[in-house]
């Protein structure tokens, strides 16, 4: 069947049509890379909330083993006083070499935190950046590759400072690198990534957890620590003598004051006035003791109410920080996913990629530590 | 009724008995009470209960007890901190078996710091700490002519030597006195 000049003119002006609109698209996507600057500020705001946390710890090590040092020096006079032939070596004293290694120890595991989330800030940097650009090849798979496989060199991880924990992270990102440089665009080398980045997350939250413990060892041993450089006598004897105070008034807020007032005016019952009389010097006493042991009691108070909160805020940031680790990983599995959907006709599908849920939870752990600084 | 047959206390526990004549004194009782409840929560992974029973044992210590069951409580804490499960649980078992076979020397001289600081908060007996130096150079005087004695009649086995103790545990708790007096 033959075909009209005119009709064949019209299909044909409507193929080039189609075309345009086919390279317009195709441009368009090009364009309109998903903006991943979000994720990458968001995850800059994570690196620098963990660390942050990790610091709250390093500088209670920092404390404890000074309390350690006051209490050691304190108890060993109160020894030497005591003038035994060979005295035992205070317990603050043994203890202090032991938080000394501790914190070592503790060091070490941060450095590891600290370098996996230098990483991650690095990544997700490359990636907004390549983004930004518009570089989605497979030249931009290879740039990412590079920033991948920096997770996997933490300078100095090995021998004994290596645990399961990051034995198991380096072995998956070891694996997600593989993956990735098999890969020939931006999309699928951040989508192959995703396995380094949950080895990453998740070991990061499994390093952080220990931290609970820690933190309890640390606050047990500033609140004992008080508690001797204040003295256990002292401290034991303001509550008794608190509690004596407090019974002796009572008697004499009752009806026993005013049978004391009537006392000095009449002095009929002169046994009785002589032992309300007695009653009253004994609180008067009690209450000078008291006034002397305050300051060194309320130092000790203070500090020991101050020991509780921190510790509280710990718990609060451990969960938080948990939690934004698994967002991180979920909000990076969106960021791979934007990559995808937003190639060829699909770019009226390409969003920014706001990170806004991992916004929250970094919020709320920088908010705990801003509440302990105020 | 019959008589009882239950077990109780080390022996059904199977810890170490205290020594045959040993009077544990209420106080390292209560210590021990405290660590076991410690091991427990420990086994259970109770972290609320090991914590609460941690800051009892910091609290302990601020009782009037001898400076054996002071130290003995700090001990406790710091090994039921301790990261490695078994080596806690080993420590905090050793002090509570300890405390199980507190003798006579230990429980007098509980008692009579106990009875030191009663008189602080007792003004009667005490207007002021100097009471309690009054009280231990009295009970001093009184062990010294116990002593002498004693040391007159034969066989009497090992108690010259468990007032030897309770000398030494006294004059312990008198230079206390004067370092609360300072």
């Amino acid at each position: 069947m033959g075909v009209h000049p005119g009709q064949a003119r019209r299909r044909q002006l409507c193929a080039s049509g189609i075309a345009a609109l086919a390279i317009a698209i195709a441009l368009l996507a090009g364009c309109a890379t998903p903006d991943l600057r979000p994720f990458a500020e968001q995850t800059a705001r994570l690196a620098e909330a963990v660390a942050g946390e990790q610091r709250q710890i390093a500088l209670k090590y920092v404390r404890v083993i000074d309390l350690n040092d006051e209490a050691c020096e304190k108890e060993k006079r109160a020894a030497a006083r005591l003038a035994e032939p060979k005295p035992e070596t205070p317990i603050s004293c043994t203890q202090k070499e032991k938080r000394e290694k501790n914190a070592a120890s503790y060091a070490e595991s941060r450095r590891i935190i600290d370098g996996l989330l230098e990483k991650s800030v690095d990544y997700a940097a490359t990636l907004a950046q390549l983004a930004q650009a518009g570089e989605t090849g497979g030249e931009a798979a290879q740039s990412l590759l590079a920033s991948v496989r920096q997770f996997g060199n933490l300078v100095g991880v090995g021998g004994p400072v290596i645990t399961t924990t990051v034995a198991t992270a380096l072995e998956k990102i070891s694996t997600a690198v593989t993956r990735v440089q098999a890969q020939n665009s931006l999309a699928e080398a951040t989508a192959a990534a995703q396995g380094a980045i949950d080895a990453v997350a998740d070991g990061i939250r499994d390093m952080h957890a220990p931290i609970g413990g820690i933190a309890d060892t640390l606050q047990h041993d500033e609140k004992s620590l008080l508690q001797t450089l204040a003295g256990d006598d002292l401290v034991g004897l303001f509550r008794d003598a608190t509690l004596g105070r407090e019974a002796v008034s009572r008697r004499l807020n009752g009806p026993e004051m005013t049978e004391l007032l009537k006392c000095g005016a009449t002095g009929s019952d002169k046994g009785k006035c002589a032992q309300l009389q007695n009653s009253l010097r004994n609180a008067e006493e009690l209450g000078r003791l008291l006034d002397q042991l305050r300051p060194e009691y309320e130092a000790f108070v203070t500090g020991s109410a101050a020991a509780k909160r921190w510790r509280a805020d710990r718990d609060e940031n451990l969960a938080a920080i948990a939690k934004a680790t698994q967002v991180w990983k979920a909000e990076h599995a969106r960021v791979a996913g934007a990559l995808k959907r937003c190639g060829g006709l699909n770019a009226v599908r390409c969003v920014q990629v706001d990170a806004a849920s991992l916004k929250v939870v970094v919020d709320q752990i920088n908010e705990i530590r801003s509440q302990k600084d105020r | 009724m019959g008589t009882r047959t239950r077990k109780r206390g080390a022996a059904a526990s199977g810890r170490k008995a205290a020594p045959r004549g040993a009077r544990q004194s209420p106080e390292a009782a209560e210590l021990q009470r405290l660590i076991e409840s410690l091991i427990a929560a420990k086994q259970r992974g109770d972290v609320a209960a090991r914590n609460k029973a941690i800051e009892a044992l910091i609290d302990f210590r601020t009782r009037p007890v001898s400076a054996e069951l002071r130290r003995a409580a700090e001990e406790a804490r710091v090994a039921a901190d301790n990261e490695v499960m078994e080596d806690s649980l080993k420590a905090l078992s050793e002090i509570a078996a300890r405390m199980s076979a507190a003798g006579p020397a230990l429980d007098a001289a509980t008692a009579i710091a106990a009875s030191g600081a009663k008189g602080l908060i007792v003004p009667k007996l005490a207007s002021s700490a100097a009471s309690i130096l009054q009280l231990v150079e009295e009970l001093q005087r009184s062990i010294e002519a116990a002593k002498a004695q004693v040391g007159s009649v034969k066989d009497l086995g090992d108690v010259p030597k468990v007032l030897s103790e309770l000398k030494a545990s006294v004059e312990k708790l008198k230079a206390r006195a004067k370092a609360l007096q300072a």
